[in-house]
Formats: C-alpha cells, structure tokens, sequence
C-alpha cells in the first residue's frame, strides 16, 4: 500500500511536472510580455514545487526503497522473504545515500530558505519600486495630466487667440478693404476739393487783387477826403488868422490916423500959439 | 487836533496846486472880449465880470490874480491894459489866448511887478483858494503893486461857521472831499475877509452875493456836494431843464442879480459869496463906478473898414447862437434857426465857412436854408462833415430897399445833441451847424476886383 501510494505520487508529480513545463512556455512569455509581474508567480511557483519536493526528501531522505519481486507464487515468496532477510545487510551501502540524501534536502532547504527569502526581499523591492514607479507613474500622469489641461488650456487660449487673432485679421481686412475702397473714394474727393481749391484760389486771388484795389482805391479816396478835410480845415484856420490879421491891421492903421489927426492938430494949435 | 502849519492842501492830498488848478479849471473856452454877446450881460455866469467891468476906469491898468482861462477878459472892450498872474502855466496860456495882454505863472504871494504898477488889482473866486498862512502876503502883495489911488476888488467864496464845519473840525476824509470840489482851502466869512483887507486897506466895503441868485448848475452843485439844503422838487426840477431852459434860468438869475446892484440892495449874510473893494483912499460907489456899456452893444463906429463879423462888436448874433468853441478854428454853433443883425453899404456878397458834426448827415442830409431880410437867399443840402464855403450874391433889388441894414437868418432842418448824458462831460445843446468867417463884400470892391 505504502509502495502503491509512493508510485501513484511519483506518477503525479511527473504529470504535474510535464505540464509545468508545457506552462512554463506561455509562463515566461507571459512574464516577458507583463512586465516581470508574472515573473514573481513562477517564482512562487517555483518555490512552492521546490518545497513540495523538500517535503518529499524530507520525508523519505532515510527511506530505502521498497521489497519487490516481479515473481509469483513461491519464488516471489521465496524471493521476497530472501531480500527482507537480506536487508539490514544492505545498510552499509546504504547508509552514506542516505547522509548524501540528507545533505541535500538540507542544503536544498537552506537554499529555498534563501530563495524564498530572496523572493520576499525582490518581491517587497518589486513593491516599493512599483510602488514607487506608481508614484512616479501617478506623479507623471498628473504632471502630464496639468500639462495636458495647460496644454488645453493654452490650446483653448491660443485657439481663442487665434480665432480672434482671425478676426481681427478678418476685421482689418474688412477694414483694409474698406479704407481702401474709402481712399479710393477719398482720393477721388480729394483731387476733386484740390480741383476745386486751386479754382477758388484763383477765384479768391483775383477778388483779393481786385478787392485789395478797391480797397486801396478806397483807402486812397478816404486819404484824400480827410487831406481834404483837413486842408479846408487849414484853409478855415489860416482864413480865420488872416482875417484877424487883417482886422489888427486896420486896427492899427486906424489907430494911427487919430495919432496923426491929433498930431496934427496939437502942431496947428501950436502954430496958431507962435502965430 | 491838527498841526496848524501843515498846508491844507497837504492835509487834503493835493501834492501839486498847479496840476489841481489846470485839471479843475482849464478849458477851451472862447472868452475873448470880442465874441462877446451883448446879452450875455445878464447871463448869471457873468455878473461877478459885469460887476468888476462897472467899477473899472477904461484905458485903466488891470491885474487879474488867478486869471484862470480868463473870465475878465471882457475888460478889453474897455481898452484896458490886462495883466494876468496864476499858479498853472495852462491857465496863463488859456488866458494869454483870450486876450489878455501878458500873462505870467507865479505864485500870488510873490508878485513880480514893481510897486504901484497896476490901477485895479481883481480877482474872483481866489482868496478862498489861498491858504490861511499865505492870505496875508498875498494881500500884501496886492497892497504893494496897487498904485496908491487904486482899487482892488475880489469876488470872494465864503463861509458859514454857524452852518459848517470848521477845517480844524473835518477829519482827514472830510477835508480831502471837501478841497476836491473846488480846491477851496481858505473860506472865511463875511466879516473875517473884510476885516482881513482892513489890515491892508485902510478903505474896505464889501456885499454879500449870491443869497438869491444862483445859477442852475450852482444851485445842484451847493446841494449835491456841499450839502446846502434846497427843496427837493425845485432841484428836481432844475435837473430836468434842458439847455435852453437852464439858459434861459441863468438869464433870469442874472437880470435879478445885475437889478439888486443896481438898486443898491444890501442882501443878507448868505455864507456864499461876498463882494469885496477896498483901496487906500476913500472909495467910491460900490456898484457902478465908471459904469460905460456902450463898448458892448453894436455901434456903426466899429463896423467901418471891417469887412468879418465874427468878431465885430457893431454885429447882433442873436440867441440862436451858442457861445463861440474852439473846433478849431474859434466858431459859433447855430440851433435849429439863428440871425445876425449888421449894417453894411452897397452889400454885393455874403461868404462864410460852415460845418456839421452831425453823425448821420451822409445819409440824411441836412437842408440849410439861408435868408436876408425874410428874401431867400439859396437852400442846399448839405451831406458832408467837413469844413465848406458858401458865398451867397446879395440882389441889388434887395440891397436898395433894405438902406444899409440886414438880417441874415439861417435854418437847418434838424439838430443833434452831442453828449446829452447827465454826467460830467454833459453837452446838450441842440446844434446843427458851426459858422465862421463870415465875410461881407460891398459893390464897389467886387467891381474894383473885377
């Protein structure tokens, strides 16, 4: 029974084995393709089909195979009684497997210890570093997250920019379209104004050269009323002195008559005295 | 309450005296003896001349203290010889042009004429000009150039101690207004002037004037700036005359004023005015004295020979004439009709000069009309402001029936006022045109020109 419940386990184990190794394929492609992720499982795997087989070693590290005959009847009774009473003298040779075995599921042991131990440290080194990369990756995103709503932002702002950079452009186009048409137009009123300005200058040049004229000729009439106002005015003066001069002259000229007449007289009363 | 050596000129603002009298009492003012009007005679303006031209001998020698622009110069229709003193350059000139003989500036109380010089020594409106510490040098001044028979006489501004203030009792404010109306810094009254000549004279006899007689622009004068109580609706009515009507009040005034002269009426002390003569010897009548008008009415005499009227005594120019302006030259304005009365022998020819200062004759034309012994001579229009002679040809029809005397009567159309505002510079006359020259030519000489 014992011998029958080893075979069948060995029996399991080689299946399990067998697809192990069909899985290991896709395993590691998977772990090639996930990023290391599923590198860690087919550790844990790996360790855990390690610590199966220390299960094993560790239960049958000092067990000697099993009696058996590929006889039947007496012979294999026969046969199986021989080996059972030969066995202890097989120990002697079997002894040394058995520290080898030993040997090996403690260093076996160890070295799962460690590798397990390894696992955990490269595992937790895996979390604090995804854990970090996360971090980053969750930094990163976020900066990447305000850059792209900047950039939208900005995006927003620039297209708002740009459509009113567009219309303003389209505005003063409009406008340049319009101011040229109004230049145009303007240009057109302008030479017709200078036509009509250098008209009127010259309508006004010769109303001022006849104005100026008639102004001097007014002037000059004005002049000549007030010189001649003013010579009747002398006139009217010096006839006034010569009047009065001619006044005084009589005056005098009368004043000397009665001197003469009373001379005159005084000389004949003297006369007719000496007489 | 003042400090009675301080001049109270000083005391009133009044720095330069000679300036004061040339800005108050300079003016163009034609008073030369020949343009004067026999009517104005009784013209109120002047019965203080007529006064001193009654009391003057003619061919006298007379000093005028203060002439002014010369308010005596109606003496030289007497023939006297006329000297005038005052304290502005101005007034000596304005004086020298309205006849009077010579004239100097000089201050009163520094006469320079030699002792005895003059026959009258006059004055008006002066002694109440000169301050009370110069009254008696001017006085002895007078005493000194006046020959020992002569006369001086004063027409004298007065006061009322009773009525008045006192210049010691005015404040500084009081007398500066006071001394700006007329300048008058030496008021005394009645009595104190006369007993002031006393000291000089041993004769003085003075008259109290002007207590009824005013003239308009007196009368509203003493009660709007020296406070003298009139009724209210008489000066009202004064103010409202106009130039004819206070011409004719001043006539009036003057007649009353030459009458109470010549009644010898002695009116009451009127704190006004006084009437002062004294001499050294024994004087005569107050009023009167050598009274001789007949130097101011036409006579034939002075027409002989002369040929202008303008300034012949034997030509009427009657009211329709203004008081002669220098324009220049010196011209009568005419109102709306005026005449001259002359006589003339054998009269061909009347030429005068006229103008118009009307503002708007260029475009309403004044229609002048010109007439000799009610015959039209000529009409025209004139529409020009400057000077124009006219010659007017006298028909020899008209000349024979007339024998020798002629009224030439002129008419405009219509009259203008020059300043007719009630201010300072008032003119509301009524005028139309101004006339000089005015010439006659007799046959004889037309035909020994021709």
């Amino acid at each position: 029974m014992d011998v029958e419940t080893i075979l069948n386990q060995i029996r399991e184990r080689v299946v399990s084995e067998e697809n192990a190794r069909i899985t290991g394929t896709s395993v590691s492609t998977k772990a090639l393709s996930s990023n290391g992720s599923a590198a860690g499982s087919s550790q844990d795997e790996a360790l855990a089909r390690l610590s199966e087989q220390l299960t094993v070693t560790g239960r049958a590290w000092n067990r000697l195979p099993p009696i058996v005959s590929n006889r039947r009847g007496t012979l294999a009774r026969i046969e199986l009684w021989i080996k059972n009473t030969c066995r202890p003298l097989t120990r002697w040779f079997t002894w040394e497997q058995v520290n080898f075995n030993r040997a090996v599921h403690d260093a076996l042991s160890d070295a799962v210890r460690i590798l397990t131990a390894e696992v955990q440290e490269l595992a937790a080194l895996r979390a604090q570093l995804s854990g970090e990369m996360r971090r980053e990756v969750l930094t990163l995103r976020s900066d990447l997250d305000r850059l792209n709503s900047s950039h939208a932002e900005y995006r927003s702002d620039l297209e708002a920019r740009l459509e009113k950079t567009n219309d303003a452009l389209s505005r003063i186009s409009n406008m340049l379209a319009d101011l040229t048409e109004e230049s145009r137009g303007g240009s057109a009123q302008l030479a017709q104004q200078h036509s009509q300005l250098a008209e009127q200058t010259n309508a006004l040049r010769e109303e001022q050269r006849t104005g100026a004229s008639q102004q001097a000729a007014e002037f000059n009439q004005r002049l000549s009323e007030l010189a001649a106002e003013l010579k009747e005015e002398q006139r009217v003066c010096f006839r006034q002195l010569s009047l009065e001069a001619s006044e005084a002259a009589i005056l005098e000229d009368r004043g000397r008559r009665a001197l003469d007449a009373r001379l005159e007289k005084l000389e004949k009363s003297l006369q007719t005295r000496k007489g | 309450m003042s400090d009675p050596d301080e001049n109270l000129y000083t005391r009133a603002g009044v720095s330069d005296i000679g300036d004061f009298y040339r800005t108050k009492f300079v003016s163009d003012e034609v008073l030369d003896a020949r343009y004067f009007k026999a009517l104005d005679r009784f013209d109120i303006r002047f019965a203080r001349t007529m006064w001193i031209y009654d009391n003057v001998r003619a061919g006298s020698n007379v000093l005028d203290l203060g002439c002014g622009a010369g308010m005596l110069a109606l003496l030289k229709r007497k023939g006297v010889t006329l000297t005038g003193v005052d304290l502005s350059p101005e007034c000596s000139l304005a004086a020298r042009r309205n006849g009077y003989d010579f004239t100097m500036t000089t201050k009163l109380s520094h006469l320079p004429f030699p002792d005895q010089t003059f026959d009258y020594v006059v004055s008006l409106d002066v002694i109440g000009h000169i301050g009370f510490e110069e009254k008696d040098a001017v006085l002895s001044e007078v005493s000194r150039v006046l020959r020992a028979d002569g006369v001086t006489l004063h027409g004298i501004e007065c006061t009322d101690h009773a009525a008045r203030k006192n210049y010691d009792e005015m404040n500084p404010e009081d007398l500066r207004k006071f001394v700006e109306i007329d300048g008058h810094v030496g008021l005394e009254e009645e009595q104190e002037h006369g007993k002031r000549f006393l000291r000089f004279f041993k004769h003085v006899a003075w008259e109290p004037r002007y207590a009824l007689c005013l003239s308009s622009d007196e009368f509203l004068k003493q009660a709007d700036k020296y406070g003298l109580s009139f009724e209210e609706d008489f000066l009202d009515y004064l103010r409202g005359l106009s130039f004819k009507e206070r011409r004719a009040f001043d006539m009036a005034m003057g007649y009353v004023f030459g009458k109470i002269s010549d009644l010898d009426v002695t009116l009451p002390k009127s704190g006004l005015y006084v009437l002062l003569k004294a001499s050294k010897i024994p004087l005569g009548p107050f009023y009167n004295e050598h009274r001789d008008r007949r130097a101011l009415y036409s006579g034939e005499e002075s027409l002989k020979e002369l040929t202008c009227l303008d300034r012949n005594s034997g030509v009427t120019f009657d009211d329709g004439w203004y008081e002669p302006n220098l324009l220049p030259p010196i011209a009568r304005w005419m109102s709306r009709e005026a005449r001259v009365r002359f006589q003339a022998n054998d009269l061909s020819e009347i030429s005068l000069d006229l103008t118009t200062h009307l503002p708007d004759v260029r475009e309403r034309p004044l229609l002048l009309e010109f007439i000799l012994n009610d015959e039209p001579l000529t009409t025209f229009q004139l529409c020009r402001n400057g000077w124009l002679r006219v010659n007017l040809f006298v028909p020899e029809s008209l000349v024979w029936r007339t024998k020798g005397n002629f009224e030439l009567q002129i008419r405009a159309n219509r009259t203008w006022q020059p300043r007719p505002a009630n201010d300072e510079t008032r003119d509301d006359r009524e005028i139309s045109i101004a006339v000089c020259n005015l010439e006659i030519t007799n046959g004889r000489e037309n035909r020994e020109r021709n």
